[in-house]
Formats: C-alpha cells, sequence, structure tokens
C-alpha cells in the first residue's frame, strides 16, 4: 500500500499547478502580515558593511582633502577595512566548520545572500 | 557577526529538519526558517487541498491561511513532537472549515466510519505490483480524473495518505478514525481507483 500511495503522490505532484507566483504572493503577505524580520537592512552584517564604506570613503575624503597621495600603509589599511566583513564571514564559517560540506551551489547561494 | 544571517545561511537552513526548523521560528521568530518549511511543505499541503476546494484561488487562500495559522501558532510547538502532523492538521482543518462554510459538500460524508472488514489484513498486503504498473503508467490528469470520481471520503484520506506520507497511526490520531476505519477507507479507497482507472481505460 506504501508504494501504491508513493506512487500516487509523485503522479499528484508531478506537476506545480500553483507555482512560483504563488509562492511569491504566499511570501509577500506573510512579511505584510507578520514584518520582515529577516530584511537586509536590519542584519547586523549590512550595518556592519555601510560602516565599513561610510569609513572608506571618510579616510579617502581626509587624504584627498589634505592634497595627500595615499602612501602604501593607508592603502593598506583600507584595503583591511574593506574585507573586514568578508574576513569576519570567513572566520565565523571556519569556526562553524562549515566549508567543508559547501558545494558550489552553496557557495553561489551564501555569496548572493552576503551581496 | 549576526550568527542568525550567516551562521544560519540559507545553506544550512535547507539542511535542518522540520522539527529544528520550526524550534527556530518558536524560540528566534526566525522569518527564513518558516520560509523554508513553507517551501518544503507548499505543494503538498496545496496538492491535498485542491484535491478538495476545486477553485485555485480559493486554495491558495485556503493554504495561506493554515500556513499563517502555523506561524501565529509557533510557541506551541513541542520540541519532542514531529511537525508534520501539527502542520496537517491545520491543512486538514482550514480546508474543511471553508467546505463547511461553503456547505457546498456534505462533510458527514467525510467523518462517517467505514465497515472494517477484512480491511487491516488486506491493506498491509503489498504484493499487488499489477495495480501499482498500471497507475505507474498514467498520466497526473488521469489520475486526477479517476481520484475525482471516488467518494468524498475515500478521495480525502487517499490525497491525505499519499501526499503528507504520514504514517497511518498518525493519521489516525490527526483524523479522529480509528486506526482500523483509516486502513479500511485506504483500502476501499485503492480497491476503487483501481477499479475506476480500469473502466476509464476500457471506455478509452
Amino acid at each position: 500500500m506504501k508504494s501504491f500511495l508513493n506512487i500516487l503522490k509523485e503522479k499528484l505532484e508531478s506537476k506545480d499547478e500553483f507555482g512560483k507566483s504563488s509562492e511569491q504572493r504566499f511570501l509577500g503577505n506573510f512579511k505584510e502580515e507578520f514584518g520582515d524580520k529577516n530584511s537586509l537592512f536590519n542584519t547586523f552584517q549590512v550595518k556592519h558593511m555601510l560602516a565599513a564604506c561610510v569609513l572608506v570613503l571618510a579616510i579617502v575624503g581626509v587624504y584627498q582633502f589634505q592634497g595627500q597621495e595615499l602612501g602604501s600603509d593607508a592603502l593598506a589599511s583600507l584595503e583591511i577595512v574593506e574585507n573586514e566583513t568578508m574576513l569576519s564571514n570567513m572566520e565565523l564559517m571556519e569556526e562553524l566548520e562549515e566549508f567543508e560540506d559547501l558545494t558550489d551551489e552553496d557557495w553561489e547561494v551564501l555569496i548572493g545572500e552576503a551581496s | 557577526m549576526s550568527r542568525n544571517f550567516l551562521g544560519l545561511s540559507l545553506v544550512i537552513l535547507g539542511k535542518l529538519s522540520d522539527e529544528e526548523l520550526m524550534g527556530l521560528v518558536r524560540d528566534k521568530d526566525h522569518q527564513k526558517a518558516y520560509e523554508y518549511l513553507y517551501k518544503r511543505h507548499r505543494k503538498a499541503v496545496m496538492t491535498y487541498m485542491g484535491n478538495l476546494i476545486f477553485d485555485k484561488s480559493i486554495v491558495e487562500e485556503v493554504a495561506q491561511e493554515a500556513f499563517f495559522k502555523l506561524y501565529r501558532h509557533r510557541s506551541q510547538f513541542q520540541d519532542n513532537k514531529a511537525l508534520k502532523p501539527w502542520l496537517w492538521t491545520i491543512a486538514r482543518n482550514s480546508a474543511l472549515d471553508y467546505l463547511r462554510k461553503k456547505r457546498d459538500i456534505l462533510i458527514e460524508d467525510m467523518t462517517k466510519e467505514d465497515d472494517q472488514r477484512d480491511a487491516i489484513s488486506l491493506i498491509e498486503d503489498e504484493t499487488d505490483s499489477a495495480e501499482e504498473q498500471l497507475i505507474k503508467n498514467a498520466g497526473r490528469e488521469e489520475v486526477l480524473a479517476v481520484l475525482n470520481k471516488l467518494p468524498l471520503a475515500q478521495k480525502e484520506i487517499l490525497s491525505l495518505a499519499s501526499l503528507s506520507e504520514l504514517s497511518y497511526e498518525e493519521i489516525s490520531e490527526m483524523t479522529g478514525k480509528s486506526l482500523s476505519s483509516v486502513k479500511s477507507v485506504l483500502f476501499r479507497a485503492r480497491k476503487r481507483f483501481v477499479e475506476e482507472y480500469k473502466k476509464q481505460l476500457k471506455d478509452e
């Protein structure tokens, strides 16, 4: 009987009658009803990235204002600040030992999510 | 760093069980985890509802309300309980509530006890692979047409048992029917389904 039920399930689900548009409508309504607590702008990471960008712009602005060329030390500092978020992500992921299992597809999702 | 954002990234969420995801929804109000649960079960729940409620826009509305209900009651989720029976109980009750309000079917048809004669031994017979092969070769539309020829009680329980993948015991618990009654209805439904399908093949 179980295999009969499995065949039936396979047949019934062989077509997604409601499709992705229905899914999108649900998610839209869900956010409207319950608020979007996972909004990118609410996440710590985006705030972190924005703060890093502001800092970089401020440093560049100060140097330009002073009419000085950026020295190699300053450039290195800027690079570290720019990559701070990514480095933090890597550290966290390594701590969680989650890199081992990630497929190319997983990486794409992660990179897509972080950007 | 926000563990919510990275430590439990989409990739990782996808690997969690229903119960782990629901635990996150309950404890952290983690909406991404809830989205995963929704995406994981949406198709089966909506297909089941579609077999009872024919209007697609209504199915969408009723399914949405069922999933909203699950979210609203997230605090009631218990760690030692499986999520699926709870989700399917909410889904089934939502569909039946709609049908009751519409009064376009006789709900008592779905709840009456069937004759339990010989059902238990027969339902556990897994040997009839010829019948299964027959259905394997059928198209989806044919399957749906045959399913719609079944009495409502049989159609409902057959859809529920196949799409939810719940055990007979879980179905018995959620429907309030005895275990032998669930098995009886399923046995009859399968028998009738095969008969109707064969009849349909002859007519073609």
